[in-house]
């Protein structure tokens, strides 16, 4: 006859118990309680967005919704009508911008704008910043080790043509302030390593939506049904018919044909161009990529350990069919309080960044912000850094370390 | 805190609201969780877990007022709920570990064992009566160290004693409980 441990026959208890367990059970120590409220806090928010959303659209739908045909007629006249006036526009902007030209060559050079700054970061970590007129290139191939600065000039008025005198002492004059600018940047390491953990921060959101359904860029045809089990509360959008209503206890979900992924291995891969495998996200995934038994057919019955926000069906991917449109709230970040970085070792270091939502205007309130604490490690298979967990802090974290910064 | 002022806590600000449902509730939540994962989850997955849970009630609490009136009752609901997703989930994966550091001491309860036949209801209530009747802190020491698992050390620090003297005490309460035991028909 099959023993059990004396202990063992307490799990699977009865509810009435739970009072006696609850009091000899271990203290959760206030650290460990805000860790793991930090952790609660953050996926509430990520699943409130997607909560007002889905909501908003339920809404919208209903508010909107019409019924009949409405029959509209086009005058046979009005497709030439519309060619005719495209083609008189082209021609308006084709000379307009030849005759500007002209008269910038005339008065003797061009004012590139230096202002207009655009930061890029690509999955190799590498970060290129273009400003308007002139361009700067800082490739970072281990941001704060190892940095590559170059500058070229590329003014509007060489690429006309025109290399009168004039012109190469603007070109001149250009690379100068460009040459400038590269230097400051060079001799700002630091400065580099802020802005590509805020980079590879935001890069981090746009993943992490992507893969939650937001934002996702397109699904391939036909769809899959799944009855899920009663306890698990699943209502859904009948996408069977239309969104038209909601459906209890039913899943459905699309195939995956988004333009960063269209295959499990091609999603992790996407995943991992921002986190670590460590990262929470990274393992939400792998929990979530659950790949459907052999036998189960379109439409029939999943138990619950195989209902994830993704479902591999004979070898193809598919995500949970959204409910209406998507979108998202989106962050906003303030320039006048930068990412902030603790920590930092040849291998690791973690950065600060101070963010509002979207909607909280001023976005140069701290108390208005939320404060992301957020660890980057040196990721061996990249050799690049990945981010490795986000926690969210109050707004006071970020402020004290940006007064003790700043004074 | 009643589910009406939480309420009015979360108007004012969430996140001392969502801060005191873990402080009042974050142990009961533990006790059930635990309760199903025990067998097949790690700690990291217990607690995993319980951040679903409370996840899950942060946003029940705000959206649903039928949260408000039977809080206890529902967050207990909920955290079985997901606790019973997650053993699904985890079983299949059997990512159990046990403390390979404090092995010896488990050769106290391995003697004592049951027949699974006997009815698991009744035998929880007698069982649980005899170690309540231990008294305290031997009960709470027992229960941390053969239900929850944890470290003579980490209940060491917990009660304010040094991790020998939760030792020597856990040997003694175990001597205690299997006479108990015995006295209520309970033997290897």
């Amino acid at each position: 006859m099959k023993k059990t441990d004396l202990f063992d026959i307490f799990e699977n208890a009865e509810d009435e118990l739970m009072e006696d367990f609850t009091e000899m059970s271990p203290e959760i120590s206030d650290e460990r309680l805000e860790e793991l409220l930090a952790v609660s806090e953050r996926n509430y928010k990520m699943k409130k967005k997607e909560y007002e959303r889905t909501r908003k659209d339920k809404n919208k739908e209903y508010d909107g919704a019409v019924s009949g045909v409405e029959r509209v007629k086009r005058p046979a006249w009005l497709a030439p009508l519309v060619m005719a006036a495209s083609l008189v526009l082209i021609a308006g902007v084709v000379l307009g911008s030849t005759a500007l030209l002209r008269r910038h060559g005339k008065s003797g050079g061009v004012t590139p704008d230096l202002t207009a700054v655009t930061t890029t970061a690509d999955k190799n970590g590498e970060i290129t910043t273009t400003k308007s007129g002139s361009t700067v290139t800082v490739t970072t191939t281990k941001a704060g080790s190892t940095t590559a600065v170059s500058g070229t000039n590329t003014a509007a008025a060489a690429a006309s043509g025109q290399t009168d005198s004039t012109t190469s002492a603007a070109s001149a004059a250009v690379a100068e302030t460009t040459a400038a600018a590269a230097a400051n940047e060079t001799a700002s390491g630091e400065q580099e390593l802020e802005r590509y953990a805020l980079e590879l921060y935001k890069r981090s959101e746009t993943v992490n939506d992507k893969i939650n359904g937001i934002g996702v860029s397109g699904y391939g045809d036909g769809f899959l049904k799944v009855s899920v089990d009663p306890g698990l509360g699943y209502s859904s959008y009948d996408y069977e018919h239309n969104n038209s209503q909601w459906v209890d206890n039913v899943k459905f979900y699309l195939p995956a044909a988004d333009e960063n992924f269209t295959t499990a291995d091609e999603l992790r891969s996407y995943v991992r161009s921002a986190f670590t495998k460590n990262c929470f996200v990274y393992r939400w995934l792998e929990d979530n990529l659950i790949t459907a038994p052999d036998d189960f057919e379109n439409g029939g019955y999943l138990d619950s350990e195989y209902i994830g926000y993704y479902l591999i069906y004979r070898g193809k991917l598919y995500m949970t069919a959204p409910g209406g449109g998507k979108g998202s709230l989106s962050h906003e970040y303030s320039e006048a309080y930068p990412v902030i970085i603790t920590n930092k070792t040849d291998t690791s270091f973690t950065a600060y960044v101070a963010e509002w939502y979207g909607g909280s205007e001023p976005y140069h309130d701290l108390n208005e912000a939320t404060c992301a604490e957020v660890k980057y490690v040196l990721d061996p298979e990249f050799n690049d850094w990945r981010i490795n967990d986000i926690v969210t802090r109050p707004p006071g974290v970020y402020k004290e370390l940006y007064d003790s910064r700043n004074n | 805190m009643t589910g009406n002022e939480l309420k009015e806590l979360l108007a004012a600000s969430p996140e001392e609201c969502h801060r005191r449902l873990m402080k009042e509730y974050g142990r009961y939540v533990y006790a059930i969780v635990f309760n199903k994962l025990r067998s097949c989850g790690t700690r990291e997955d217990i607690e995993e877990c319980f951040c679903d849970v409370f996840t899950d009630i942060f946003l029940r609490f705000e959206y649903n007022e039928r949260y408000v009136s039977d809080i206890r009752g529902y967050i207990g609901t909920v955290a079985k709920h997901k606790a019973i997703d997650r053993f699904r989930s985890l079983s299949a994966a059997e990512r159990y570990n046990t403390h390979a550091d404090e092995e010896e001491l488990a050769e106290l309860v391995s003697d004592i064992s049951v027949d699974e036949l006997v009815d698991g209801s009744e035998l929880r209530r007698i069982l649980l009566d005899k170690i309540k009747e231990l008294g305290e802190p031997d009960a709470t020491i027992l229960m941390q160290k053969f239900y929850y698992n944890r470290k003579s050390s980490e209940i060491a620090e917990s009660i304010s004693m040094t991790a020998s003297s939760v030792r020597s005490r856990l040997t003694r309460a175990m001597g205690k409980l299997r006479i108990k035991l015995a006295e209520a028909g309970i033997t290897r």
